[in-house]
This record gives C-alpha cells, sequence and structure tokens, in this order.
C-alpha cells in the first residue's frame, strides 16, 4: 500500500511547522478538531496542496491533489504508514500550503479507504496494546465509526431519491454535516431528535419497533434515522416509496 | 354532520382513525369510545401532545412499522392520526386527509371536533382560583 523506509524522498520538504502570521492557506492548533476530520474536510473541499503537521516531538506532511491522499511522509518513512502514524498524534500545530505539489506519489487509494484503513489499523494496534479509552465523557464515539457513517451519508447524498441531508451528533448536541450547516437544520434537529425518540417508543400491535420516521416540515418530507449516536436527516423528493427508502438505507447502513 | 371520520375508516388500507386536541385528548375515534388496545394510549399522548405543541414546524409524521404504519397529521387545532395496514401508503392517506379537511374546514374544524368540555366542578374550581 505504501512505499518504507528510508527513500530520499521521505524527509520532510521543509522545517516543522512554525505559526507564520499572514501565511497562504491556514496555521492553526489541532484543538477541537482532531486530526482525521480534518484531513476529510481537506479530501471532501477538494484540496490541493501539503498540509504540515507538528507534534509534540515528531512533524510530518501530508499531500492533496483536488482532495486526494496522493502522498505522506513522517519520521523517514512514506506513504500509508506514514500516514497511520501522523493520525495517531493527539495534538500539534497544522498549517495548510495550497498548491504546493507533492514530490512523488506514495498513496493511490481513494482518500476514504484510506482513512478508514488507517483508522481501522489504530484501533486495532490500541486493542492490541490494551490501549486504555478515555474516560465516558470523553469516549463518544471512536474516529473510525464516525469516518463510516460520513462515508456511508456522502454515498447516500448521492442517491437521487435524496435532495439535502445533515447529521446530528447526540453527543455533541450540534449539526456536524454538512460544513456550513443552515440555521434551520439546528432547530429542526432537537424537534426530529424528540419526535423520533417519541416513535420508537410506539408499537402497532406487536413487538416489533418502527422501522423509519418521515416527516413534513415547511412542505419538505424528511426521512430520519439514528445510529450509534447520530442522528441522520434527509430530505426525500415528494412521493417516494418509504418501504424501498427503508430498504435502500439499511442495505447501506449494514 | 354524519360521523366525519367514516369516509377516512372506508379508505382503502385503513384500519383505524382518530382525532386529539393538542393537548393529546381523544376527541373523535370512529364510533370507538377510546384508542384499541394495541396502540399504548399514554405514547399516543405524548406524540400527539408534543407535535401539537412543540414541533410546530412539522405538519405531518409517518412511522413505518414491519406491518402497518401510523400517519399523524396536524389540522389546525387539532391532529389527526390513521392506522394503516401492511399495504398502506402515505400518499394514499395523506390524499384523503387533504380531501376529508377541506370539508371539515367549510364547517369550521373545531366544530366537527369540538374540545370536551370541563365538568361543573371542574369549570366552579378554575372560576374560584382564577376570579376571587
Amino acid at each position: 500500500m505504501g512505499k518504507d523506509e528510508d527513500k530520499p524522498n521521505a524527509s520532510l520538504s521543509s522545517p516543522p511547522v512554525e505559526l507564520q502570521e499572514g501565511a497562504q492557506g491556514f496555521v492553526g492548533l489541532l484543538q477541537g478538531i482532531d486530526l482525521p476530520n480534518l484531513i476529510q474536510m481537506c479530501a471532501m473541499n477538494g484540496i490541493s496542496g501539503r498540509l504540515r503537521i507538528q507534534s509534540d516531538k515528531e512533524a510530518g506532511e501530508v499531500y492533496f491533489q483536488k482532495g486526494e491522499i496522493v502522498h505522506s511522509v513522517c519520521g523517514g518513512v512514506v506513504g500509508f504508514e506514514s500516514f497511520q502514524t501522523i493520525l495517531s498524534w493527539k495534538g500539534g500545530r497544522v498549517q495548510l500550503d495550497p498548491d504546493v505539489p507533492p514530490p512523488e506519489v506514495s498513496i493511490e487509494i481513494p482518500w476514504h479507504a484510506l482513512l478508514l484503513g488507517a483508522m481501522a489499523k489504530l484501533d486495532e494496534l490500541r486493542d492490541r496494546e490494551e490501549f486504555t479509552p478515555p474516560p465516558p465523557e470523553q469516549k463518544a464515539y471512536q474516529a473510525s465509526e464516525t469516518l463510516r457513517i460520513y462515508h456511508i451519508y456522502s454515498e447516500i447524498r448521492g442517491w437521487s431519491e435524496i435532495l439535502n441531508g445533515f447529521i446530528f451528533s447526540q453527543d455533541e448536541r450540534k449539526v456536524i454535516r454538512p460544513a456550513v450547516v443552515p440555521s434551520k437544520f439546528q432547530q429542526w434537529a432537537q424537534i426530529f431528535e424528540d419526535l423520533l425518540q417519541r416513535s420508537n417508543a410506539l408499537r402497532l400491535g406487536d413487538e416489533s419497533p418502527p422501522l423509519i420516521l418521515s416527516l413534513v416540515v415547511e412542505k419538505r418530507p424528511w426521512v430520519v434515522l439514528s445510529r450509534e449516536r447520530y442522528l441522520i436527516a434527509l430530505e426525500t423528493r415528494k412521493g417516494v416509496d418509504l418501504r424501498a427508502i427503508h430498504r435502500k438505507l439499511m442495505d447501506s447502513l449494514e | 354532520m354524519a360521523e366525519p371520520l367514516r369516509e377516512l375508516l372506508e379508505t382503502d388500507s385503513v384500519v383505524g382513525a382518530y382525532v386529539f386536541d393538542p393537548a393529546g385528548e381523544l376527541l373523535a375515534s370512529g364510533g370507538r369510545q377510546s384508542l384499541p388496545p394495541h396502540l399504548d394510549t399514554g405514547m399516543i399522548h405524548s406524540f400527539v401532545g408534543y407535535l401539537a405543541q412543540e414541533g410546530r414546524d412539522v405538519s405531518e409524521c409517518v412511522i413505518l412499522f414491519p406491518r402497518g404504519l401510523l400517519y399523524f397529521r396536524r389540522l389546525e387545532e387539532r391532529v389527526i392520526l390513521l392506522e394503516g395496514d401492511a399495504k398502506a401508503e402515505a400518499s394514499l392517506l395523506r390524499m384523503s386527509v387533504d380531501v376529508a379537511h377541506h370539508k371539515w374546514r367549510e364547517i369550521g374544524i373545531q366544530k366537527v371536533f369540538p374540545g370536551k368540555t370541563s365538568s361543573g366542578w371542574r369549570r366552579f374550581l378554575r372560576k374560584r382560583r382564577g376570579g376571587s
């Protein structure tokens, strides 16, 4: 998947990140957002350029071309392994330099598959090392599960029956997708969540729980479901067959 | 007006029709005295109350089950609930309610489905609490 160890190009193209006032692109601290999310935002926004990451002890670079991750380097290693190492860093500084081309291509798989693969590998390593989970209030959900939900959501948004949508994090109490959130979505998310909870308590003659909740808000039809600690709301075309949509959604989610 | 829910109850796949006030109180049930035992009165009450009072932007809800569906629709100061069987389609139920609502609107929905009047004792107590 990646090229390893001591290649001539397995070194950083520039010194570790210094916060530079007025630099093009952006410079920031990795606080309040985790690195997988930041990388995903770069990918989803079709960024081309270099993302430099400086942790407490190490530095690394990830290169994007039109949103695809094409190269990664840190600690003398390039490709998937370096990408996975960078993802494991817990904090530090980042700088995005738009349009800096990669010195080479060391990664050739789609960004979402790369992220999912790296996150799954990290989870596995942490389990093996008897990784101590953070306290319950911080635990929330595994980053790989978040990415899985994001990936499924972006796939569903491509369906012809779906016109719009959002993901609401029930732990963070906010809409986390799309990146730019119409104010109404935040307001509706709370109502959708309350109605979904109440609908889940209803039964119809047997013990089977509801399959799906559909709502009409301001004449726009939505379907709402929850997965893990996320509420997924999807605006559908008028007159869609709810049972068919439910089947399709279940196929995607499972 | 003859039983106002009769036509809805004759619609294909409709097995029950109920009308509630904004507090979730049952006002009409197609000749029945109460909700059928397979519908949990407390849960329906809670859902209707929330829909009528908090979910103001939401005009209708469909809850789909493996063997049927529940179709809730806000109608001015009332909420109607249709229970559909496994073949029921929300779009057909929506159209049936559109037609019924058109007829009821001419009379006034609060006249078709009047609210429950308080008992004499309740009225008396309310007057004393607020009036003295």
